[in-house]
């Protein structure tokens, strides 16, 4: 069976392809730093109440100015709101979504993973089935529903993505448990009677940074697409707490009158979800882990 | 035949353990269905427990369950307790919208993403090689609802193209359906493309070369048909995705599908509903993999012969 | 189709016109900084007669075979000379044209039977693919050819078989379907590139025999690309050793073994034929340089034993016997 699986499997090797793979490095780094540093001060600004008044002052007299503006410069909301300082407020809380999903996926999916793959078969079938019980529920659907039960806000759109996002990488942390205890330092460290947990920590782990690396990178770009689609829809964050996704909600209704707010978040989130993107293609290119699609 | 009996059974058993967390999950859920349709501080409790009783809510869990069960396999779902009409009907009325936007999407991405993917690797390198590339990525790198804004801004609220909202003609699908597909088409081309690439180095293919066939007829007939194991893995993956995704771009286009229908019961705490078509989605998610698994072993007769799957 | 004048002598000595001729073949790698992997090769094949190429791998045996019908991977082009295929110019012909000889006129077995083949399709409708993409025929008639053909290659149960799919079939077997696609027009040249090198001993040796029987039946010429002499010298009439890009020596199958004239023939024949355990090879200790890696003079020279200053110099291709070449000029001094 295995053998016949890795007869079907495709070549390895990923050709480099991304547009940006060509342009100057120098430009991903830069780019990266803007998308990096706007999050953290956005982070600093929602955790600094003295800085509040950065996004939260309203002016119903400046309502819809366009960037440039009266010391604002990317415009103001219907309310008067500086829309450079909500947007990178917002993005902060992407951010802090985005890796508290990634970090929490890793650790779910790398041990189910190895149980399944290390640990007997009745772990490996009953972690497939629950894999494929998981798979079932769209990270959307799930995030919706929960939303839905316990009521929204930040740590239920955290949860209900990592309860789903862990699903697939589960899956590739098996096949590469499997492949793993084939080697000849696995049956060496087993027979001179290392514990199989401790083979998973001290061999296990370090063999599979590179593809947790990469997953982490794409799970931090959907989940930060998930957060602001979920706070769209009125189901994510709740005000005043500043997003991505209810700029553009608010955004949406006074679209006739002023296109700016949605211009503006939706080119933060676009430059923040490309970014992530962009890191994990690279990563993949250069360590080449096993799959081409994403999460 | 043993394969597909084999798939078709481990999915009936997914399924039947996708039902059990659906139901269980929802029940575990604080708030009670009677307290999102009476008033609790105003209505008796003996009207809430008439209610209670008539809905069966006043039995053990497991016979809850049953009762559940029973009416999903006969197609009794109950009642919507805010429209007050049968759940069954709710979701008759919404389907069609959501398949409609589905098939539309799955045609958009794998009628366009196929043989983009399949040009742009056969013309590597070239500008027409650049273009599609630039544009697989720009798919990619937008998040569905910021695109559907940009959309809706530029072509109907500017140019007044096609209509904001609805689902009053076909013209309202093109946005919705355009929107729904842009991941998977932008992740088809690029998985089209590298599998095709991989698959020109193959050794079959100078063999084929060797005997004189065509360019052509190995570009389009066997290196194409060996790049799908790659495509359709990655369509039914694509199924999952697509679903979560329709359930805000019906949203947003004000779609009256599934994903529409699901979001206003779950902000109007009507469970009967919500719980149905959570495990109607679940179900097409169980449903689409086990087909797109049946569809590799077609494409890809050495899989047939090789036991369950992986 | 008029057979080109290119004339050689074969074992007998009698003179016959070629099916196949190689002048002067030089390939290189294509761009700015070229390195040569093939150098100045010439080889005539004659009708119906069994030439093999004999090297270690790097040695330029099989891309020498490859530019033979015009298949050279990327990255690699006839920098020189000519190539012949019945009358067609190979190098520098257009694809159409090209597209025509391949399977026509001149076919190819490779090395390895279980990716050769393309595994969506049956062994029946890639064999139909082959007929069709040259003649005219309708599916059921290229089908009658197909199965004659599986039976020629003594496939068993041909006519159930050819439905079935290139997995269904073992290492050997998979084979048996490659050279039945290769012969299938009844070309007049078959290019056999290592086509026993993934299979199991037994199996190899009945694939030798099979494709040497089909030779003298369908009166083909077969190049045998191999490492293996003593593969070789079963099956060939005549043997061209390669080295380092190029024929080192060129002699018919009895010549070679009775009289091996360069080192490294010596040293190939030496590891062919079984010496006692423990003995060391003597003459071939040290690998082949890599392309780029060659040096002006002898290419052998840094691992020969009785090299001198005078293999400094770029050895001419010395004629010993009619029909016996060779490139040592230490030996071509001793003979005077």
């Amino acid at each position: 069976m295995s053998e016949r699986v890795a007869d079907v499997s495709l070549p390895r090797r990923a050709t480099r392809m991304s547009l940006s793979s060509r342009a100057p490095k120098a430009l991903l780094w830069l780019f990266g730093a803007a998308v990096l540093l706007g999050g953290l001060t956005g982070v600093v600004v929602l955790l600094t109440p003295s800085l509040h008044h950065l996004y939260e002052r309203q002016d119903l007299t400046a309502t819809f100015q366009g960037p440039m503006t009266d010391g604002h410069l990317l415009g103001t909301d219907n309310l008067g709101r500086d829309l450079f300082w909500r947007s990178l407020a917002g993005l902060g809380v992407s951010l802090v979504v985005g890796v508290g999903v990634a970090v929490i996926s890793l650790a779910v999916g790398l041990v189910i993973g190895i149980l399944a793959g290390f640990f007997g078969k009745v772990a490996d079938v009953t972690a497939t089935v629950v894999v494929d019980v998981t798979w079932a529920f769209p990270a959307i659907l799930l995030a919706i529903v929960l939303t839905g039960a316990r009521g929204p806000g930040l740590v239920t759109v955290v949860m209900a993505l990592a309860l789903t996002s862990w699903a697939g990488f589960a899956r590739l942390v098996r096949g590469e448990v499997l492949a793993l205890r084939e080697r000849e330092f696995v049956s060496a460290a087993l027979v001179l009677g290392v514990s199989k947990v401790r083979v998973s920590v001290r061999h296990f782990l370090p063999a599979l940074l590179p593809l947790s690396l990469v997953m982490g990178a794409f799970f931090v770009s959907t989940s930060v697409a998930a957060e602001a689609g979920l706070s769209f829809l009125g189901l994510g964050t709740q005000p005043p707490t500043p997003s991505l996704g209810s700029i553009l909600a608010d955004g949406r209704l006074y679209l006739p009158v002023s296109p700016w707010p949605i211009i503006v978040a939706g080119s933060f989130l676009a430059a923040t979800v490309t970014f992530f993107n962009t890191v994990g293609d690279r990563l993949r290119d250069t360590w080449d882990p096993r799959e081409v699609t994403r999460p | 035949m043993t394969y597909v009996l084999q798939r078709v059974a481990y999915a009936l058993l997914v399924l039947f353990l996708v039902s059990i967390v659906t139901f269980v999950g929802l029940h575990v859920a604080p708030g009670d269905v009677t307290t999102s349709v009476l008033n609790p501080t105003t209505t008796p409790p003996e009207v809430i427990a008439a209610l209670r009783e008539q809905l069966g809510l006043d039995q053990p869990i497991l016979v809850q369950y049953w009762n559940y069960l029973h009416g999903v396999l006969t197609g009794d779902l109950g009642l919507s307790l805010v429209d007050r009409v049968p759940v069954r009907t709710v979701i008759a009325n919404s389907a069609g919208y959501t398949v409609v936007l589905a098939l539309a999407a799955f045609v958009v991405t794998f009628g366009l993403g196929v043989p983009l993917g399949a040009l742009s690797a056969i013309r590597k390198g070239g500008v027409v090689d650049f273009v599609i590339r630039g544009f697989a990525n720009l798919l990619l790198g937008i998040p569905d609802f910021v695109l559907a804004l940009l959309l809706i801004l530029v072509v109907a609220v500017h140019l007044h193209w096609l209509p904001v909202s609805g689902a009053s003609s076909w013209r309202n699908l093109v946005l919705p359906a355009f929107v729904l597909a842009a991941e998977p088409l932008g992740l088809t081309i690029r998985v089209t493309r590298v599998a095709f690439l991989e698959n020109r180095q193959a050794d079959y293919v100078r063999t084929l070369r060797a005997r004189g066939v065509s360019a052509t007829r190995i570009d389009w007939r066997h290196i194409l048909r060996n790049s799908m194991t790659a495509v359709v893995s990655l369509g039914a993956v694509q199924v999952r995705t697509l679903l979560g995704y329709a359930l805000i771009v019906e949203v947003i286009f004000r779609w009256p599908g599934l994903g529409y229908q699901l979001v206003h019961s779950i902000l109007q705490r009507d469970y009967a509903v919500t719980q149905s078509l959570v495990l109607l989605l679940a179900a097409v998610v169980v449903i689409s993999s086990t087909i797109g698994d049946l569809l590799l072993a077609w494409v890809d007769p050495r899989i047939r012969t090789g036991g369950a799957s992986e | 189709m008029t057979p080109t004048t290119a004339s050689t002598t074969d074992d007998r000595g009698r003179t016959s016109s070629s099916v196949l001729s190689i002048r002067n073949l030089t390939i290189a790698t294509s761009g700015r900084r070229s390195t040569e992997v093939v150098s100045d090769v010439d080889l005539t094949v004659a009708p119906g007669e069994a030439v093999a190429i004999v090297g270690e791998s790097g040695s330029g045996k099989s891309v020498t075979a490859l530019s033979c019908l015009g298949l050279l991977p990327d990255g690699l082009v006839v920098a020189d000379g000519s190539i012949d295929v019945l009358g067609t110019t190979v190098v520098g012909a257009r694809e159409s044209a090209l597209r025509k000889i391949r399977g026509r006129d001149i076919a190819m077995v490779f090395q390895d039977p279980m990716t050769s083949l393309d595994p969506c399709y049956t062994v029946e409708s890639q064999l139909v693919e082959s007929v069709r993409a040259h003649r005219q025929l309708s599916k059921a008639e290229a089908r009658r050819l197909a199965v004659e053909m599986l039976d020629m290659v003594e496939i068993p149960r041909a006519a159930e078989r050819i439905s079935d799919y290139p997995h269904e079939f073992s290492g050997g077997m998979r084979q048996r379907v490659m050279i039945a696609g290769a012969l299938i027009l009844r070309p007049r040249i078959l290019v056999a590139d290592e086509p026993t090198t993934a299979l199991d001993v037994t199996t190899q040796a009945s694939i030798l025999r099979l494709v040497d029987s089909l030779r003298r039946e369908l009166g083909m010429a077969v190049v045998w690309i191999s490492h293996d002499l003593g593969v070789v010298a079963e099956v060939a009439d005549r043997v061209a050793v390669m080295y380092a890009g190029e024929i080192v020596e060129s002699a018919t199958t009895s010549d070679l073994f009775a009289a091996p004239t360069h080192p490294y023939t010596r040293g190939l024949i030496d590891s062919a034929t079984s010496r006692p355990r423990g003995e060391p090879f003597g003459y071939i200790g040290g690998k082949v340089p890599a392309p780029g890696e060659w040096g002006r003079g002898c290419r052998f020279a840094a691992r020969c034993a009785r090299a001198t200053e005078i293999c400094a110099e770029h050895p001419p291709l010395f004629s010993l016997d009619p029909g016996h070449t060779h490139r040592c000029v230490v030996e071509a001094e001793a003979a005077g």
